[in-house]
């Protein structure tokens, strides 16, 4: 029936009521249009318009599937499988001008036509590995976007070339995005100066712009190969980025394709990585141990030092310097390693005051300022400190690890700035290692170096907790996190 | 005229084709390279029609399709690939170049024939 409305609107009609005769007939010699059922016995129409879509002959053809009910899932699947239309059942009239449109709109071939190797592959065979090629496609897709957790583009850049260089064997491949500016490269070591000088040129980045490099066996050791394939990476309307791949003889056209596909999803996961990037420059925490990080603590100090100066008190710092840290790491693991760390942390915001300031340093350092505090009385805190750091239990994995560090005192002199204050301080810490570690080193007036031992002078009182006078507003991040439970220096 | 031109490396194809053409009433002359073929269709104004295989040795038949192709006189000869190759940017290419088909062997002799039929009728 449907036929003979058709034929009377003058269209030259093929039919079967076999969906694989139909994609065989429509694959063999391709028609202006094809109608089809969403829901068939043997292959759906959804499949079937995949399958067209996918195939170069009958990409053009536009597909109008039926349906049973305006059911917004079975639009949704004949939308999602490319049909050009979905038109409900008995809806003749519809399905004609819908029929007609279609046709008008479908791209001018000018005649070309296109006899492909129709009918020597069986249809549901080509179906499933077309199938299979879409599953293919987004599992590729989603491990792109996994990427997004990783929180810098280096490391980014890194997981890229391990997946990329298993799906498609590659001369270089090469990312790079405007901001913040980030170059990488992915090369065989073999073939850094031609990777690096084609990357650049594919990519328009000139020799100023610093480069990730990732130079391992990965990548194809080929001179030379065809050009060199370039996507925009897009994120909404914004181009992010673009990436590049140089492929090895013979495979440019499924390059191409990866290429495209692993450029279509990796707008999200570059975002992100920037955002972090961005987020942990301006944060004042160091996210592991939660005191300030090394940024926030200098802007600190600048108040601390002024209110020393100003009211004439005293200022002391210590740096502390985990022994042998990178031996515990190398022995017991990097999660060993952090544990540590967190729990120095920890140690030191138990034991300091609530006025006193203090930060990670470094990898494996520590800073402490402590206000109103002169020499005397910093080398007894400091003390403290590596006693309760030696006898502090760190248990990983059912197993104690052992720690202990060096300690460096040094004391505010008027109007000086941070600098010669923190660089006594690492001095009479390096003292400190070098004579044996686990140890406490004040570097006294006039460069001499009091070790430590008996030599303390009379006790100094060290004051309470005052309320903290405010010169001026400052970032106070560590002021709370850090516990008041100051025991009293000295038991009188 | 009702001539058509095969330009194929292979005597079994060139063989094949020629057969299922001549049934059909059409004249066939053929050539084995692209270089051949580019200097049969300058010399003979009789051919109406091209079938083309695109791997063959000197000149291809994507190179012979641009040659022939540049001359205007050749603008409206229907040029019809025949060739075992499959590559959507090979395809793309004859297209742009002028193409007016591409059959991938085997091919079907009914199809090849309408194929031939149709355009030879338009282009006369």
């Amino acid at each position: 029936m449907l036929v003979r409305r058709l034929n009377a609107q003058g269209y030259l009609v093929d039919a079967t009521t076999d969906a694989a005769m139909g994609a065989d007939m429509a694959l063999t010699a391709p028609p202006a249009a094809m109608i089809a059922d969403l829901w068939m016995p043997s292959i759906s129409g959804v499949q079937l318009c995949r399958l067209l879509r996918a195939e170069p002959a009958t990409a053009e053809v536009p597909v109008i599937l039926r349906g049973e009910d305006d059911d917004p899932k079975s639009r949704f699947w004949a939308e999602r499988a490319g049909a050009t239309a979905y038109v409900r059942k008995g809806r003749m009239g519809e399905l004609v001008r819908t029929l007609a449109t279609a046709i008008e709109r479908a791209s001018d071939n000018e005649g070309f036509f296109m006899q492909l190797s129709g009918g020597s592959l069986d249809i549901r065979d080509r179906i499933a590995r077309h199938l299979d090629a879409a599953l293919f496609d987004s599992v590729i897709a989603a491990e792109v976007r996994a990427l997004a957790t990783c929180g810098s583009f280096e490391r980014l850049f890194d997981q890229l070339s391990q997946l990329l260089s298993q799906l498609l064997g590659y001369r270089w491949m090469a990312l790079s995005t405007t901001s913040p500016p980030c170059f990488g490269v992915h090369h065989h070591p073999h073939c850094d100066e031609v990777a690096e000088r084609e990357a650049r040129a594919a990519l328009g980045r000139s020799g100023q712009t610093a480069l990730t490099r990732i130079a391992d066996e990965d990548a194809r050791e080929e001179p030379e190969g065809p050009e060199p394939i370039v996507c925009d990476v897009p994120f909404g309307n914004l181009v992010l980025g673009r990436l590049a791949l140089a492929p090895v003889c013979g495979s440019d056209e499924e390059a191409a394709r990866l290429n495209r596909l692993v450029a279509r999803e990796l707008g999200g996961p570059l975002k992100m990585a920037a955002l972090v990037d961005e987020q942990q420059r301006l944060a004042m925490v160091d996210p592991l141990t939660g005191l300030m990080n090394r940024r926030s603590f200098l802007t600190q100090m600048k108040v601390e030092l002024a209110r020393s100066t100003r009211y004439r008190l005293p200022l002391s710092v210590i740096l502390l310097d985990i022994d042998h840290f990178k031996a515990i790491n190398d022995a017991r693991g990097h999660a060993a390693g952090d544990l540590v760390l967190t729990r120095v942390g920890e140690l030191l915001r138990g034991i300091l005051r609530v006025s006193d300031v203090s930060a990670r340093w470094g990898g494996e350092e520590f800073v402490m300022a402590l206000t109103n505090t002169d020499e005397a009385g910093a080398y007894i805190v400091a003390e403290r400190l590596r006693a309760a750091l030696q006898a502090l239990v760190i248990e990983h994995e059912g197993q104690r690890i052992p720690v202990t560090a060096s300690l460096g005192v040094a004391s505010y002199e008027a109007e000086e700035k941070f600098d010669p204050l923190i660089d006594r301080a690492d001095r009479a810490m390096y003292e400190a290692k070098a004579h044996g570690r686990n140890r406490v080193v004040v570097w006294g007036d006039a460069g001499n170096v009091r070790r430590d031992a008996a030599a303390a002078t009379a006790p100094v009182e060290r004051a309470a907790d005052e309320p903290d006078e405010e010169l001026e507003p400052g970032p106070r991040a560590d002021r709370s996190a850090a516990r008041a439970v100051a025991k009293p220096l000295h038991e009188a | 005229m009702k001539r058509v031109l095969v330009v194929d490396d292979s005597p079994t194809v060139r063989q094949q084709v020629g057969t299922v053409l001549r049934d059909a009433g059409f004249d066939v002359v053929e050539a084995s390279d692209g270089a051949e073929g580019t200097s049969k269709v300058a010399a003979d104004p009789d051919i109406g029609m091209v079938i083309l295989d695109v791997n063959m040795p000197r000149v291809n038949g994507l190179e012979m399709l641009e040659t022939i192709k540049q001359d205007s006189r050749n603008a409206a000869l229907p040029v019809v690939m025949l060739t075992s190759e499959g590559q959507l940017s090979l395809i793309e290419r004859a297209k742009r170049a002028g193409a007016k088909g591409w059959i991938v062997k085997p091919f079907k002799a009914e199809l090849l024939l309408a194929a031939v039929r149709k355009l030879m009728a338009t282009s006369a």
